[in-house]
C-alpha cells in the first residue's frame, strides 16, 4: 500500500524528560513489518532473542513464530504484514538511558545475555514494550500506538523521581569489550 | 544535655534543630531521633497503648516497642514511627502520641488504677451488652482512650517510586556477617547487592569494642564498606529495609533516600539467585516487675547510644545482663561515658521491683543467698539473651524451632534461595560472624558455579547464658508495645487459649508495629514456665511481610492519579478533542462518550446524535475493535474450526458476521470475517475481548492445530476505523472519492474494498453496520486517522454529519437488538439463547460444538433474548429490572422469570425499550409481564417483543 501522506505523531515526545538525568525522549517514524512463519524457518532468519542489523534496517526476533523487519530489511520468501502504524517508536537518549529503563523493566537489560543481544521484549511497569539498543545511551523503545502517549507520560513521571546518578549505588557501565569477571 | 564531649559517629560541625511536643531541641547529622532525644535529656517520650504508662526509649533499632512517635515534615505527618528508625533531619516536628492533656500529665494514666480488671480479654468480656452499643458507643470511647497516632488525611505531595534490581547474591545486613559475605561474593565476581536498613554500614561493629585484623571493629567496617563501594559489581544500599521475601529469590525492600532526594522512598523489587540473610539478632529484655519505666533499656542499646551517638543515657546505672561477656562490655561502655555503675546483678538474682513515676529511680532485688538489695539509679541496662532475626526467612512458611542451647527460635538448615547466616542463625561473636559470612558466601558461590567447593566449617550457634534472672510478683511486661503482662499470658492459658495462635489473639502478644520482635521469645518462655510445656513444642505464629511497617506511598509508587493504569487512546483522540468530545474510560480505553454543543446536557446530546444518524449522517470511532490478520493456505480451515457458523463459500471482497464459542459451548465473542484475498482474511473481535480472542487464536494455531499453515498478526492498533452511518452514508463515501466502484450494486452490504480515497489516503472500507443504518467502516493506517477525520467532517458537512460516541452507539444498537459483550454475551449464553441458533453449522466441527450439544444447553425453556416495551407505550422501563409474571407481594418479592440487560429511551421510537433474557422467551411474544426494579423502587408493565425494535427487516441497511 503506497503511503502518500505524512503520518501524524502518536505522542508529544520531542525533547528532554524532566528531572536531573538529562534524558531525551523522541518519537520517530519507522517501518515495521511482521514476519510470520514457523519457528524453525525464522531461526534461519534470526535466532530467538536477537537484533540483527541489515544494510537497510534490522531484523528483530523476540517471538517464537514472528520477527519484525524494521526499515527496509529484506525478508526473502516469507509473507509480511505492515504493522508500522500499530506501534510507536521512541528513542530514549542520555548517559543513563538504559540504566534508567532497567529500574522499571521486569527482565534485566543489563543481564549478561542481554548485553550480548542488546534486545529485549519485556514489561515496563504496566506497559508491554520492545527494547533494543546499540549502546546504553541510546535505547529504542516500541510500544502499542494506543498506549504510546500514556507511556510517555509515565516515563516523564518516573524521570522526576530520580536524583543525579550516585556512583556509590549505580554500577558503572561495562565497556562492550570488557572481559567477563565472573567465575 | 547528656551529649558526651567526644566520640561517636556524629558530625558535630553541624547542628540540626527539631522540636519535641513543641520544645526546641538540637542534634547532629548521624543522630537518630532517639539518640537526639536522649542527648537532650528526654527519656519520657510515649504513653503505652492500654494503660497509658510512661514509656521511654528501650532499644536502638527497629525492634523498638515503646517509643512510637508522630513525625511531621514538609510532606505531612506520619504516625507510629519508631524513634530509633528516624534519621534526624533539620526542621522535624516530633510529637508524642496517645496522651491528654500532656505527655507528663496524661489523664489516661488513671486506667492503670483498673489493675487486674483491665486484663487480657477485658473488652470481650465487658462490652457485650447492649449489642448495638459496641458500634455506637464503646468502640468510639475505646479508640479515643487507647491507640497510637492519627493518620494525616491531607494529600501527600511526596514522590514515591518502585524499581527493580537483579543480582547474583543479595546480602541483607551489613554487620560482620554481611560485610564478610559481601566481600567474599564480590571478590569471586558475583554481582552483589548489599542492603542495610541503617544509614551507616557496620551493624553491631559500630558499637563494638572488638578488634578485627588488629583494627578497631568500627574502622574495619568502614574499610570494608569503602572497599565494597569501589567495586563495580557491588551495589551498596544503605537506609534500605528488606521487609519481605517472596517466591524465587524475590525480596522487597524500601529505601529512604537522603534528605533532599527527589523520591521520599523507593520500593525495590530485588531478584537474586541467592540471598544471604545477615540481619543479626535482637536482644531479649528481662521480664521483671515494672520493667517498662523510662530509663530501663536494652544493654546493647545503651552501648550503641554511648559509642555510636556519644550520648550518656543516665548517670547512675544498674546492669542486669545475663551473659558475662556482654555484662563486662556494657560496664566498660558505661565507664567510658563516665556513668556510675551502682550495681551489677548476677544471674540467679531475683528482681523484685523498680521505682519512679516518669523515670526509673531505683531497683530492688534479692541475691542468690536471699539477701535483699536496693539501689538508686536512673538507668537499668538489661539483657536476657538474643533472638536471631530470621523473620524474613520464616515469611516463606518455614517454621523456626526453639533451641534449648540458645534459648531462642532458630531457623533450620536451608537449601532454598535464602540463607540465614551469622546472628540470624544464632551465631553471636564477631569472629564467628565473620567466619560464617565467608562460609555461606562460598557455599552459595559454589552452588552458582562461580567458585569451587571449599567445605569451610560453619561456626556453631552461641549458647545462651546458663542462668537468667529470677523475678518477683508484680506487673511484669512481656510485650511492652501491647501492654501484655505475664499475668495476661497466664490468664490466656487458664482460660483455654493455650495454642500459641490463640494466645496471641487473646492477649495481643506479638501484635502491633514491632510484631513481637522483643517479646515473642519471652512469651514462649513464659508459656512454657506457666504450663510446664517444652518450649520446643510451643512454636510460633505466622511470620508475614512486612518485617517492619512500610508506608502505603512506597507500595503504590508512581501509580497515582493519571498514572494509576495505562490509558489507551484511539488515533482519533486529538481530532475528537477538537470537536469538543467528552471522553470516558472504558476498560483500558479513553473512549469518546458524547459530543455536546454549547449548553447541552448529555441526554440532549445523545438524543441529537441518535436522530442525526437515523435521519441523515453520523460518524463514530470503531478503532478499539480487535483486528487480526489471518493468512495462509489453511486460513479458511483455521477460521472454520474457530467459528461456529458456516462461511466456506465466502468470496474475496465479502464478509460475514461470525460467532465464536468457548470450548464449553457458550458464546465467547462475535465479530466479522472479511476475505481480503484468496488466502487472506481479517477478523474483528469486540473491544472487550480483543486481547482474549487474540490469545485464544494464538493458542489454537500454535498448540491445538500446529498442522495448519496459517499465520496470525494483530493489527488492532495499526488500523484506525471510523464508521459513517445514516441514509446519506454512501453519498459521503462518494464525496470522499474512492478509487473503486462503490455503487450499491458493486459494493453491497457485507462487502470489503481496498483502495485510496482522494487519490492519496489508503483505506479498507467495510460495508457493515452496528447502528442499523446504511454504514461504512473506513479503516486507514492509524497515522492517517486525523486526515480521514478531517475529510469526513469537511465533506460530511453537506449532510450535517454528527459525530457520536459510546452512549449513542449503545442506544442505536439496543434499538436494533444487537449484542454487547458483558450484557447480552455474558458468558452463560448459547447461540440459541441469543436468537442466533440458526447460525450454527450442522455439518462441520468447530470449537465448542461438542459441548454445545449437551442436553442442558439444548433445553427449550432456557432464558432467551427478547425485547420489551412498556404496555402503556409511555412509562420508562427501569434499568436492571427483573421480570416476573406477578406483582410484588407484601414483602416486596415475586417469582422471577428473567431480567433486563439494557433499557433506554429511544429517540427515534419515542418511547422506552429494553432488552432482556426471559425463560422460553421466543415462545412468549406479546405476553405482558412485570419489570420490577427494587433499586429504582419501580414496577412497570411490559410487553414481550422481538429484540429488534427498529427496522426489523433490515431495509435501511441497503440503498
Amino acid at each position: 500500500m503506497t503511503e502518500l501522506l505524512t503520518p501524524s505523531r502518536a505522542t508529544d515526545a520531542a525533547g528532554f524528560l524532566p528531572g536531573p538525568l538529562g534524558l531525551r525522549l523522541d518519537e520517530e517514524q519507522i517501518s515495521v513489518r511482521a514476519v510470520n512463519a514457523r519457528a524453525d524457518r525464522l531461526d534461519d532468519l534470526a535466532p530467538l532473542g536477537s537484533h540483527q542489523p541489515t544494510p537497510d534496517g534490522a531484523v528483530l526476533r523476540l517471538w517464537p513464530t514472528m520477527a519484525w523487519a524494521i526499515g527496509n530489511a529484506l525478508v526473502a520468501e516469507i509473507p509480511t504484514v505492515d504493522i508500522s502504524h500499530g506501534h510507536t517508536h521512541l528513542r530514549l537518549r542520555g548517559v543513563e538511558a538504559l540504566h534508567f529503563i532497567a529500574n522499571y523493566t521486569y527482565a534485566d537489560p543489563l543481564d549478561e545475555s542481554r548485553r550480548q543481544t542488546k534486545a529485549l521484549r519485556t514489561r515496563l511497569n504496566h506497559f508491554d514494550c520492545v527494547l533494543w539498543w546499540t549502546n546504553t545511551r541510546d535505547v529504542h523503545i516500541v510500544v502499542d500506538r494506543s498506549l504510546a502517549q500514556s507511556f510517555c507520560n509515565h516515563l516523564r513521571s518516573l524521570a522526576l523521581r530520580h536524583d543525579p546518578a550516585d556512583p556509590s549505588k549505580t554500577p558503572r557501565p561495562v565497556a562492550p569489550g570488557a572481559p567477563d569477571r565472573r567465575g | 544535655m547528656t551529649r558526651l564531649p567526644q566520640g561517636g559517629l556524629i558530625d558535630r560541625t553541624q547542628t540540626l534543630h527539631f522540636t519535641f511536643d513543641g520544645e526546641q531541641m538540637s542534634g547532629h547529622p548521624g543522630d537518630t531521633v532517639a539518640s537526639a532525644l536522649l542527648a537532650n535529656g528526654r527519656h519520657l517520650v510515649a504513653r503505652s497503648i492500654k494503660y497509658h504508662r510512661p514509656r521511654g526509649i528501650v532499644s536502638a533499632g527497629l525492634e523498638e516497642p515503646s517509643a512510637l512517635l508522630t513525625v511531621t515534615d514538609a510532606t505531612g505527618s506520619t504516625p507510629n514511627l519508631k524513634a530509633p528508625e528516624i534519621t534526624l533531619r533539620d526542621g522535624l516536628q516530633i510529637t508524642s502520641q496517645n496522651n491528654w492533656p500532656a505527655l507528663d500529665r496524661d489523664a489516661g494514666a488513671l486506667l492503670a488504677l483498673g489493675g487486674k480488671t483491665i486484663s487480657a480479654g477485658f473488652y470481650y468480656k465487658t462490652f457485650k451488652w447492649p449489642r448495638d452499643a459496641w458500634h455506637k458507643t464503646y468502640s468510639k470511647i475505646i479508640r479515643r482512650a487507647a491507640g497510637h497516632g492519627q493518620v494525616d488525611p491531607s494529600t501527600n505531595p511526596a514522590l514515591y517510586d518502585k524499581r527493580h534490581r537483579k543480582c547474583d547474591v543479595l546480602v541483607i545486613g551489613s554487620g560482620p556477617t554481611g560485610l564478610s559475605a559481601a566481600i567474599t561474593a564480590a571478590q569471586a565476581g558475583a554481582t552483589v547487592v548489599l542492603v542495610e536498613q541503617d544509614s551507616d554500614l557496620g551493624g553491631s561493629l559500630l558499637q563494638s569494642a572488638d578488634t578485627i585484623d588488629e583494627m578497631p571493629a568500627r574502622e574495619w567496617a568502614k574499610d570494608a564498606a569503602d572497599a565494597l563501594r569501589t567495586l563495580s559489581n557491588v551495589i551498596v544500599m544503605p537506609r534500605t529495609l528488606a521487609f519481605g521475601q517472596y517466591d524465587h529469590g524475590l525480596v522487597q525492600a524500601v529505601e529512604t533516600p537522603q534528605s533532599g532526594s527527589a523520591s521520599t522512598s523507593i520500593l525495590w523489587k530485588i531478584r537474586a539467585q541467592r540471598v544471604i540473610l545477615a540481619a543479626g539478632a535482637i536482644e531479649r529484655p528481662v521480664v521483671f516487675p515494672s520493667n517498662d519505666r523510662p530509663g530501663i533499656m536494652l544493654a546493647n542499646a545503651v552501648r550503641t547510644y554511648i559509642r555510636r551517638f556519644a550520648v550518656a543515657p543516665g548517670r547512675r546505672a544498674v546492669v542486669a545482663v545475663a551473659d558475662e561477656t556482654e555484662r563486662r562490655d556494657t560496664m566498660a561502655a558505661l565507664q567510658e561515658a563516665g556513668i556510675d555503675v551502682v550495681a551489677a546483678l548476677q544471674p540467679g538474682d531475683k528482681i523484685t521491683k523498680t521505682t519512679g513515676r516518669l523515670h526509673v529511680s531505683g531497683i530492688s532485688w534479692r541475691g542468690a543467698n536471699g539477701k535483699r538489695h536496693s539501689a538508686r539509679c536512673d538507668l537499668i541496662c538489661m539483657s536476657a539473651g538474643w533472638m536471631p532475626t530470621a523473620h524474613l526467612f520464616a515469611q516463606k512458611g518455614v517454621r523456626l524451632s526453639f533451641a534449648s542451647e540458645t534459648q531462642s527460635l532458630r531457623p533450620p538448615q536451608s537449601d532454598g534461595p535464602m540463607r540465614p547466616t551469622g546472628g540470624a542463625r544464632g551465631v553471636l561473636t564477631t569472629a564467628d560472624c565473620l567466619a560464617d559470612g565467608k562460609t555461606t558466601a562460598h557455599q552459595v558461590l559454589a552452588e552458582l558455579e562461580m567458585h569451587k567447593h571449599l567445605n569451610l566449617n560453619q561456626p556453631e550457634a552461641t549458647p545462651a547464658p546458663a542462668q537468667g534472672f529470677q523475678t518477683g510478683p508484680g506487673k511484669a511486661f512481656v510485650d511492652l508495645q501491647n501492654d501484655v503482662t505475664r499475668s495476661d499470658v497466664a490468664l490466656a492459658q487458664r482460660e483455654g487459649y493455650c495454642d500459641i495462635e490463640l494466645t496471641k489473639r487473646y492477649t495481643t502478644l506479638g501484635m502491633g508495629t514491632d510484631q513481637g520482635k522483643t517479646s515473642w521469645t519471652n512469651g514462649v518462655l513464659e508459656i512454657a514456665d506457666i504450663t510446664g510445656a517444652n518450649p520446643e513444642t510451643i512454636g510460633h505464629t505466622t511470620y508475614r511481610p512486612p518485617y517492619s511497617p512500610v508506608s502505603i506511598g512506597a507500595l503504590i509508587g508512581a501509580e497515582v492519579g493519571n498514572e494509576m493504569v495505562p490509558t489507551r487512546r484511539t488515533p482519533f483522540h486529538d481530532g475528537f478533542e477538537r470537536l469538543g468530545c467528552v471522553f470516558q474510560t472504558s476498560g483500558d480505553w479513553l473512549y469518546s462518550r458524547y459530543f455536546p454543543t454549547a449548553g447541552e446536557t448529555m441526554m440532549q446530546a445523545i438524543k441529537r446524535e441518535c436522530l442525526a444518524t437515523r435521519n441523515s449522517l453520523g460518524c463514530v470511532d470503531m478503532s478499539t475493535l480487535g483486528k487480526i490478520d489471518v493468512q495462509g493456505p489453511d486460513a479458511l480451515e483455521f477460521l472454520s474450526r474457530l467459528y461456529c457458523n458456516a462461511f466456506a463459500k465466502i468470496q474475496p471482497g465479502r464478509l460475514r458476521y461470525a460467532l465464536m464459542l468457548r470450548e464449553d459451548g457458550y458464546v465467547f465473542d462475535d465479530g466479522t470475517i472479511a476475505r481480503l484475498a484468496e488466502n487472506h482474511y481479517l477478523v474483528t473481535a469486540t473491544t472487550a475481548n480483543s486481547g482474549s480472542v487474540w490469545r485464544h487464536m494464538q493458542k489454537m494455531a500454535q498448540v491445538d492445530w500446529p498442522e495448519l499453515d496459517v499465520t496470525l498478526t494483530s493489527v488492532s492498533d495499526h488500523w484506525a476505523s471510523l464508521a459513517i452511518a445514516g441514509p446519506n452514508a454512501r453519498k459521503l463515501l462518494t464525496a470522499l472519492a474512492p478509487d473503486f466502484d462503490h455503487s450499491s450494486e458493486a459494493f453491497p452490504f457485507a462487502s470489503v474494498r481496498e483502495g485510496l480515497l482522494g487519490g492519496d489516503l489508503p483505506v479498507r472500507v467495510f460495508s457493515v453496520s452496528f447502528s442499523g443504518e446504511l454504514s461504512f467502516e473506513i479503516n486507514t493506517p492509524a497515522g492517517y486517522a486525523d486526515a480521514l477525520l478531517t475529510r469526513v467532517m469537511d465533506l460530511g458537512a453537506e449532510w450535517d454529519i454528527t459525530p457520536y460516541g459510546l452512549e449513542t452507539l449503545d442506544v442505536l444498537r439496543i434499538e436494533k437488538g444487537h449484542l454487547s459483550i458483558g450484557t447480552e454475551i455474558d458468558g452463560r449464553r448459547t447461540p440459541a439463547d441469543l436468537n442466533l441458533g440458526g447460525m450454527v453449522a450442522r455439518k462441520k466441527s468447530f470449537v465448542g460444538g461438542a459441548l454445545l450439544n449437551r442436553p442442558a444447553l439444548q433445553q427449550t425453556d432456557r432464558e432467551q433474548l427478547v425485547g420489551l416495551q412498556p404496555e402503556d407505550g409511555e412509562t420508562s422501563i427501569p434499568y436492571a429490572a427483573h421480570l416476573s409474571q406477578s406483582e410484588l407481594d407484601s414483602k416486596g418479592q415475586a417469582p422471577l422469570c428473567g431480567h433486563l440487560t439494557a433499557a433506554i429511551e429511544s429517540p427515534i421510537l419515542g418511547h422506552s425499550i429494553a432488552l432482556g433474557f426471559l425463560e422460553n422467551g421466543q415462545e412468549r411474544m406479546g405476553e405482558t409481564l412485570w419489570a420490577h426494579s427494587p433499586i429504582a423502587g419501580k414496577s412497570v408493565r411490559v410487553r414481550v417483543t422481538s429484540a429488534c425494535a427498529y427496522d426489523p427487516k433490515g431495509e435501511r441497511l441497503h440503498d
